[in-house]
């Protein structure tokens, strides 16, 4: 609360510093107020929208995460992430998040396409400022082996479980599961 | 205008606190349009509205559309009614953070909501002849979204706050068809007014009690009688709306509340958008408009909105929902408001 107090002391001393915004987002956000927290966050987006787009870009995903985190907002989610791609192209995040929004409703062909134009634009893959869950480029081979199992791409499958496993610095639950399927598919490094 | 009350209120040694329930219990979807009051014994006391939807409202230039545009109620999609609850709050004395809290069980008095708008909306905090009442809009009786205020007596214990009472107040006017925004008159029970700009204040009479069949069930209802309506109206630029209670104010009878203004209009996209404005309004003892404040905006924000307004130990202490997803108490010294701008 002494936190929060302070960052929204800065927001009415200065309602449209865009960064001021941002911070008071986060603050209700690491207290679970995802509804305040978005209309902050939605503000920065705004005011950053032409003076710095990477800012904008993570605050407008940032109004996409408060509702995932409430959840039964599905279409929204859908539309604020293909928002963020529209608005940035070049950055990986939106790319690998609509993939797990695919491949969540076991919509594998859709979820795969949005893994391979992730991992074509990764370029752009400074860390961004404020966390929206975003692990590391190697999300896009990790979704594509997931659901290019379901789509006739078992090979490359197989192949890119093979290279994951390799990863050395990668969330431990990645690295379970990777195992998991390198086990399950009897697969052996040559 | 001021278009940041908050910033002159904290420039001159008051206090903003951000009035929370643990979203465990919300989902982290909105809390907004808070109604602070004064108990008998000193306690301050505030009803918080909790809505089921998130607000997502594109401010500025508006760049930033979601998928149905830049003012949009995210309710979750299995279940669009807009729907709101209550939970009555103790405020601590010194900080004004929510010291406790409990949700207003309302199931004695349900029937099935059949219409978009569910619950008790923008409800306001009061104790009449020892009873205490909460009273808001609710619309969602009839099938055309008809809004009445509905007068609830709450039992409220440390344990539990159980809504005993509901009686829908039918307006002295007939055939409207949205009633809302009364604002209680602390110091006269049962009275609320009803317009601001021309000032109607209208009384409840508890006696003149009648029963409605409407689809889901039976209604209890009183009627109201006009009893003051002036003629004097402040010219302003938009229609001045109830907002907080009607509290007394200073040695001579007048009374001040907190009203509101809203301006519509249409942003690029064409979509319908609004921004709200606030005023201090003082009525002197025989309800002639004594004074009335410049327009003001709380946060800087386009969507806020006033339902609270009490005195305590020589400050205002004002509470209100900012883009219907966050709620505040401002605690203001009374001396205060002769910096502010009003109306010649």
């Amino acid at each position: 609360m002494k936190e929060l107090q302070k960052q929204l002391h800065a927001y009415i001393q200065t309602p449209q510093d865009a960064y001021v915004n941002a911070k008071l987002g986060e603050e209700y956000e690491k207290i679970g107020q995802g509804a305040a927290a978005h209309s902050y966050f939605l503000r920065a987006a705004e005011l950053l929208h032409d003076s710095d787009p990477k800012m904008a870009y993570n605050c407008f995903l940032k109004t996409w995460k408060q509702l995932n985190i409430t959840t039964r907002r599905p279409d929204f989610e859908q539309g604020q992430l293909q928002a963020a791609i529209a608005y940035a192209p070049d950055r990986p995040e939106a790319y690998y998040h609509l993939s797990i929004w695919h491949s969540d409703r076991k919509e594998w062909m859709l979820s795969y396409m949005y893994a391979c134009l992730g991992k074509d634009n990764i370029k752009e893959n400074t860390p961004l400022t404020y966390d929206i869950g975003y692990p590391g480029d190697f999300v896009f081979d990790f979704q594509k082996a997931f659901t290019g199992w379901y789509i006739g791409k078992r090979d490359q499958s197989k192949s890119l479980f093979l290279e994951l496993g390799k990863l050395k610095d990668i969330p431990q639950n990645f690295k379970e599961i990777i195992s998991e399927n390198i086990r399950d598919f009897g697969l052996q490094y040559l | 205008m001021i278009n940041n009350l908050a910033k002159i209120v904290l420039d001159n040694g008051g206090t903003i606190t951000p009035l929370i329930i643990p979203s465990e219990l919300t989902s982290g979807t909105g809390l907004c349009n808070v109604s602070v009051f004064i108990d008998d014994n000193g306690d301050i006391l505030a009803n918080i509205r909790h809505v089921h939807y998130t607000l997502y409202h594109a401010e500025f230039n508006q760049n930033f559309y979601c998928k149905w545009g830049v003012l949009s109620y995210l309710n979750p999609e299995d279940d669009i009614h807009l729907i709101t609850g209550n939970y009555l709050c103790k405020l601590n004395e010194d900080t004004l953070e929510v010291e406790s809290y409990q949700k207003v069980d309302t199931s004695k008095n349900d029937i099935t909501p059949i219409w978009d708008f569910h619950g008790l909306e923008d409800a306001r905090v009061m104790r009449w002849n020892g009873t205490f009442y909460i009273c808001g809009v609710r619309r969602d009786v009839k099938p055309n979204g008809e809004g009445r205020m509905e007068l609830c007596e709450v039992d409220w214990t440390k344990d539990h706050a159980i809504e005993l009472t509901r009686d829908r107040v039918e307006p002295p006017t007939k055939d409207t068809y949205l009633e809302k925004n009364w604002m209680p008159v602390m110091d006269m029970p049962f009275h609320f007014v009803r317009w601001s700009n021309p000032v109607e204040v209208v009384k409840i009479n508890l006696e003149d009690k009648s029963k409605e069949r409407v689809q889901q069930g039976i209604l209890n209802k009183l009627s109201s009688t006009t009893v003051i309506n002036k003629k004097e109206k402040f010219e302003g630029p938009l229609g001045i709306r109830g907002s907080s209670q009607v509290i007394p104010f200073g040695n001579e009878g007048n009374r001040i509340c907190i009203t509101h203004e809203v301006d519509f209009f249409h942003h690029p996209g064409g979509h319908k958008d609004a921004h709200y404005y606030h005023r201090f309004l003082i009525w002197d003892k025989d309800w002639n408009l004594k004074s009335i404040s410049k327009q003001f905006k709380f946060m800087d924000a386009m969507i806020e909105f006033n339902t609270g307004l009490a005195i305590k130990n020589g400050n205002f202490i004002i509470t209100y929902g900012f883009q219907d997803n966050a709620a505040y108490a401002l605690k203001m010294s009374v001396s205060l408001l002769d910096k502010l701008e009003w109306e010649e």
